[in-house]
């Protein structure tokens, strides 16, 4: 129930920061996707993930935030919560807004296909959907654990140009693949998508655990 | 305001040592009785904001027990902190959050949250309930500090200098207070001052921290029975710590 409590908590707190955000993404990127020509398939969609990349990038600052110009982090610690808990629950309200988000996008891009505004490939199938979502969320994770782990949000902007690597693998990703051989195995993770799915959730527990775990053994708590 | 007490528990503090860059704790050990008010004197440095962090595990101790009525505050964390209000000398609140807001947050992590006795407190110190934290005086967000720490009728109040940098009517209201909870409820109060006066109104027992060490620790009846008609806790204060 204190994960409830310290999620809630947090939407409340973001409920001004959150709609703006997901509004300026989708007309920021319907301003740039539309001019795409058709004749590229997937940039558009390249796109679209880039754009959600740099919003799960905000949404953890912004929550982190909230707690390091505070230093509520000092304030929560006095209440009878555990730190797993705290940490779980920074982690639940990260991949709740990151799924409202990347799902926002991505059913723009489903209608904008549906009522004909997109003619590029891909279409959304659920495979789309669930590995986006993924990626998006071991995103965000990456960035929550570099804050709780250096107990500044001010940490997180030191990895922050990895993002622009992260789009342009993104958008240059087929091309990577033949140069790296890398073939054989996206096709594998491409077939047996529960396996890819589930190491990435195994990679976003690792990261809680690592955050649990240091914060737990840091001389100061926040 | 009907201020009661959940349970009558000593807090026990066993050779407490921890080391924070150059400065040491070292083997700290106190017991406070059930509705006992200590107080925790000493210079800037002796280690008492360090003293009271220690026990509430936002520091990490290097060695050494605090327990309250047999929780561990390691070990049994929740229930340990159930039994505790604490009221921190910086309040570090969602400045973005009204008063009311702050207290629906705090309330459900509490089994024993007393709702009237929040209502009634917040009334007690005037406090504006639809005012945003970061608009209040330093004043009003320690008696916000307070509101949380005494509604769900801790055991066990620790204050770290609850009325440094206070003008002198918020200072009264809040000994006012704190004497209420000490003497109806009967709550166990540790605090921490550089205020004399204050301890000498309020305390029965002080604990002298030095450089990290405690120094003395007393009753303060039994002092001023001792030194007779000619007692002054400053005079005391200063010719143990120079």
């Amino acid at each position: 129930m204190n994960i409830i409590h310290l999620i809630a908590k947090d939407l409340r707190l973001q409920r001004n920061f959150v709609l703006p955000l997901m509004l300026l993404e989708v007309t920021g990127y319907l301003a740039y996707a539309l001019q795409i020509p058709s004749h590229i398939p997937g940039v558009a969609f390249g796109l679209l993930h880039g754009v959600a990349l740099i919003g799960d990038f905000l949404i953890c600052h912004r929550t982190m935030i909230a707690e390091e110009k505070n230093r509520a982090l000092m304030f929560i610690k006095t209440l009878p919560v555990s730190t797993p808990e705290i940490v779980i629950a920074k982690f639940g309200v990260n991949i709740l807004l990151v799924g409202l988000n990347t799902g926002i996008l991505l059913a723009l891009w489903g209608g904008g296909r549906e009522f004909g505004w997109i003619e590029v490939a891909p279409s959304l199938t659920t495979h789309l959907v669930l590995v986006g979502l993924t990626m998006h969320w071991l995103n965000n994770a990456f960035f929550i654990t570099i804050s709780l782990v250096f107990s500044s949000e001010h940490a997180v902007w030191v990895p922050f140009p990895a993002l622009f690597v992260v789009i342009t693998v993104i958008l240059n990703f087929k091309q990577i693949k033949i140069v790296l051989h890398l073939e054989p195995f996206v096709d594998l993770l491409q077939r047996r998508e529960a396996l890819f799915v589930g190491l990435i959730w195994a990679i976003i527990v690792g990261f809680v655990v690592m955050c649990s775990w240091t914060l737990k053994h840091k001389r100061i708590f926040a | 305001m009907g201020v009661t007490s959940i349970a009558q528990d000593s807090l026990t503090v066993d050779r407490l040592r921890a080391r924070l860059g150059d400065f040491w704790l070292n083997d700290i050990s106190f017991s406070i009785a059930p509705g006992q008010v200590t107080a925790l004197l000493g210079h800037n440095g002796a280690g008492k904001t360090t003293t009271l962090r220690l026990i509430m595990g936002i520091i990490r101790k290097d060695f050494g027990h605090v327990s309250l009525g047999g929780f561990d505050h390691v070990r049994d964390e929740k229930e340990f902190k159930q039994r505790i209000g604490f009221v921190q000398e910086e309040s570090f609140f969602y400045k973005g959050m009204t008063v009311r807001e702050l207290c629906a947050f705090v309330s459900p992590f509490y089994g024993a949250w007393n709702k009237g006795l929040s209502r009634q407190l917040l009334q007690a110190l005037d406090l504006p309930g639809d005012k945003k934290l970061g608009h209040l005086s330093k004043g009003m967000r320690t008696k916000v500090s307070l509101v949380l720490a005494l509604s769900h009728e801790p055991s066990v109040l620790l204050l770290d200098e609850p009325t440094s940098g206070l003008d002198p009517r918020a200072r009264v209201e809040i000994l006012k207070l704190l004497r209420k909870v000490t003497h109806e409820g009967g709550t166990t109060v540790l605090f921490s001052t550089h205020n004399l006066h204050e301890v000498d109104e309020i305390a029965d027992r002080l604990i002298i921290l030095d450089r990290g060490r405690v120094l003395a620790e007393e009753s303060l009846a039994a002092l001023r029975c001792k030194t007779g008609p000619s007692w002054n806790l400053e005079h005391y204060y200063l010719a143990l710590v120079p």
